[in-house]
């Protein structure tokens, strides 16, 4: 792996428990670490869809002679301190690589806390040791569903929640207004976004809900715990184009026991439907483009699948993280007749597929567009897309408006780009 | 189940006094299962016949996350349950560290769910010298723990060390120092100088082992002296101390 070139290793867990908990409004995050690290942290939320969560952060300002001695009192201190002045609902103490390493025992300190605190006190002494940042974001998850998520005063119908999207989640702002609309069209209501723009109020009623919606498959086990505490049953899944996202609706509607209204569902299509057929002319054949989709698991199978049996474009190349699900993911992949399939490549592995397929369009994120200079349209889709902001709600990839979008975009790049019709 | 941390000063005989117990437990019907907790991964060497078994570290390094329960537990003498953590070369890493990344895989693994011994025991190398040594003395791992030491000054000196460690956690319900386990070195007055000291720390001699040549004798062979020398007079000694910690 070229990490020079790269610019962009995998982050560690340390980075997914921060990106989970900074959607949690009502919680603080005490980083047992030197000062610098919480700085760098300030600045890469920052980075993410430039959604910056203000006085989430604090540091214990740990120092070499803590690390020496084993010190746990700047970390009491500083818990205490964060607890009585801000009083937030949630505290999570997290620990950094050097207090990992050197065992501190971070679960122990929490134990004798709890009596001395308000605040609900959580702990994730991983340090960056535990794997990918998507095993912190799951840690995050399980922790939050397991330890605050209460039983159920009583069973709300029409209710759902949405489980898997954090800071770190690619366009969430536009695609969770889209999901949230749809469900909206079925007379169903979100309790909460597990874990973006949430408070500890909703996550403790998780349990009322009908349904869990896992949107990203870092909440798999997180919905299989929930379903095993509270009998609640879960969906996975994101609505891609009109037939995907007609089949998502269709699915929740079965889950929940609700009708569809088809006629609401064909205004919609009317409304927001769009074809590349409607673009397409000899002059301009849409189907010969050639295409590469990286991303999360979930959008690349979305975006393949919509692209291919939607649009009748040509996929060459799909890339995808390192997951539970990758070899599934993989064979749904081949299933849809996509010819190179690549894990969580290095670069070169990477430019080397993207040059052999010859591309005209690549879905990716910031890097991964960079290593695909030579492909003539670049469009972002996924996470880190430090060049490009997602911060308003009309740019969706999901749902109808979702369909409308993607090809608007594509219509309108190829447009601007006419030499793919000579490559 | 109960899960038992063996402590003590390097070279005193930890490794033998826990492999013979893990022995004794076996041979009265206990599903047994040790671990440990040395970068030198030569703790069940008695109990597997003298094999090097791949440690937890090295697999970890190898297979990353793909490890199983297969890779890294192996059943030794009378279905003893056996695993090394093991660790860097001596003068490198962070051996403590070790320590703590392979007790965060048997815990990913579901170890002790999954085989539902009856004892775990955990040999600890020497002093606690770091958070990672500490790690089996913490919520969840050993709730009991003793100390094997001679009557030597420095046995001793390591010996109120390891129960300092363990007093600290006292207020997080940890584990508890339940006795000392005398090896003898043929110090003079040892029983006595030792039963002070266990006094001292509010505890007591479970047993005092002899200063016996068996045990070199069956080491020679790579057995613990229950396999290889079961009726001696010595095999009846770990017989006893393992039926003095079921008691307790």
């Amino acid at each position: 792996m070229d990490y020079l070139e790269n610019s962009f290793p995998v982050p560690s867990d340390y980075f997914g428990v921060l990106w989970a908990l900074a959607g949690i409004k009502d919680a603080k995050v005490v980083e047992h670490g030197s000062t610098g690290t919480v700085a760098y942290n300030t600045v890469n939320f920052g980075i993410l869809n430039r959604l910056k969560p203000k006085g989430k952060l604090f540091s214990s300002g740990l120092d070499e002679d803590d690390v020496v001695m084993g010190r746990e009192e700047k970390l009491i201190t500083a818990v205490k301190e964060v607890d009585r002045l801000y009083q937030p609902k949630l505290l999570s103490i997290v620990a950094t690589g050097v207090t990992s390493v050197i065992g501190l025992d971070i679960n122990g300190i929490a134990d004798e806390l709890r009596k001395d605190i308000k605040a609900k006190l959580l702990t994730f002494p991983g340090g960056g040791f535990r794997g990918s940042y998507r095993d912190g974001i799951e840690e995050v998850f399980l922790s939050l569903a397991g330890e605050v998520v209460q039983e159920p005063r009583e069973k709300h119908n029409g209710i759902v929640n949405l489980l898997g999207v954090s800071v770190d989640s690619f366009n969430h702002v536009s695609d969770l207004q889209e999901i949230k609309r749809l469900l909206g069209l079925l007379g169903i209501s979100v309790n909460t976004v597990f874990t973006q723009n949430t408070e500890l109020r909703a996550i403790k009623k998780m349990s009322e809900a009908e349904l869990n919606l896992v949107v990203y498959d870092t909440a798999i086990e997180t919905a299989r715990l929930l379903e095993k505490r509270f009998g609640t049953p879960w969906l996975y899944g994101m609505p891609f184009g009109i037939k995907g996202t007609v089949k998502w609706l269709e699915n929740i509607a079965e889950l929940t026991g609700v009708k569809i209204n088809r006629a609401v569902i064909a205004d919609e299509i009317k409304k927001y439907g769009q074809t590349m057929g409607a673009f397409t002319s000899f002059m301009k054949p849409f189907n010969r483009l050639r295409i590469g989709v990286s991303g999360s698991n979930e959008y690349v199978k979305g975006l393949a699948d919509f692209l291919i049996n939607e649009c009748e474009m040509d996929v060459r190349l799909a890339v995808i993280q390192a997951s539970k699900l990758q070899e599934r993911t993989a064979r749904e992949l081949q299933q849809l007749g996509i010819g190179k399939i690549l894990i969580e490549p290095d670069v070169n592995a990477l430019k080397d597929s993207i040059e052999n397929n010859n591309l005209h369009i690549f879905f990716g994120n910031t890097y991964e567009l960079k290593i695909a200079a030579k492909v003539p349209i670049k469009i972002h889709a996924a996470f880190p897309s430090f060049d490009y902001y997602n911060f308003h709600d009309g740019t969706p990839f999901l749902g109808f408006k979702g369909d409308g979008y993607i090809i608007q975009t594509l219509v309108n790049s190829v447009n601007q780009h006419p030499e793919v019709w000579r490559i | 189940m109960r899960k038992i941390a063996i402590y003590g000063k390097g070279g005193i005989g930890k490794s033998t006094t826990t492999s013979n117990l893990a022995a004794a437990l076996a041979e009265k019907g206990k599903k047994v299962m040790q671990i440990g907790c040395d970068p030198k991964a030569d703790s069940t060497c008695s109990l597997v016949n003298g094999k090097e078994l791949p440690t937890i570290l090295d697999v970890l390094k190898e297979k990353k996350n793909n490890i199983g329960f297969e890779d890294i537990v192996f059943s030794g003498y009378s279905n003893i349950l056996c695993a090394e953590c093991g660790g860097p070369t001596p003068g490198v890493g962070c051996a403590g560290r070790g320590i703590i990344s392979a007790f965060e895989i048997l815990e990913k693994l579901q170890v002790f769910e999954r085989e539902q011994p009856d004892v775990v025991l955990y040999d600890v190398l020497g002093d606690v010298v770091c958070g990672g040594f500490a790690m089996p003395l913490r919520k969840g791992y050993a709730k009991e723990v003793y100390i094997v030491t001679s009557g030597e000054k420095m046995s001793l000196f390591a010996a109120r060390n390891i129960a300092k460690a363990i007093e600290q956690f006292k207020g997080r319900e940890y584990a508890r120092l339940m006795g000392i386990i005398l090896n003898s070195r043929g110090v003079p007055n040892e029983l006595a100088i030792v039963e002070r000291m266990a006094d001292e720390l509010g505890t007591e001699v479970v047993i005092q082992i002899p200063r016996d040549s068996t045990v070199q004798y069956c080491e020679e062979r790579n057995q613990t002296v229950i396999e290889g020398m079961p009726d001696s007079s010595l095999a009846g000694v770990y017989r006893v101390l393992a039926d003095r910690i079921i008691a307790k």
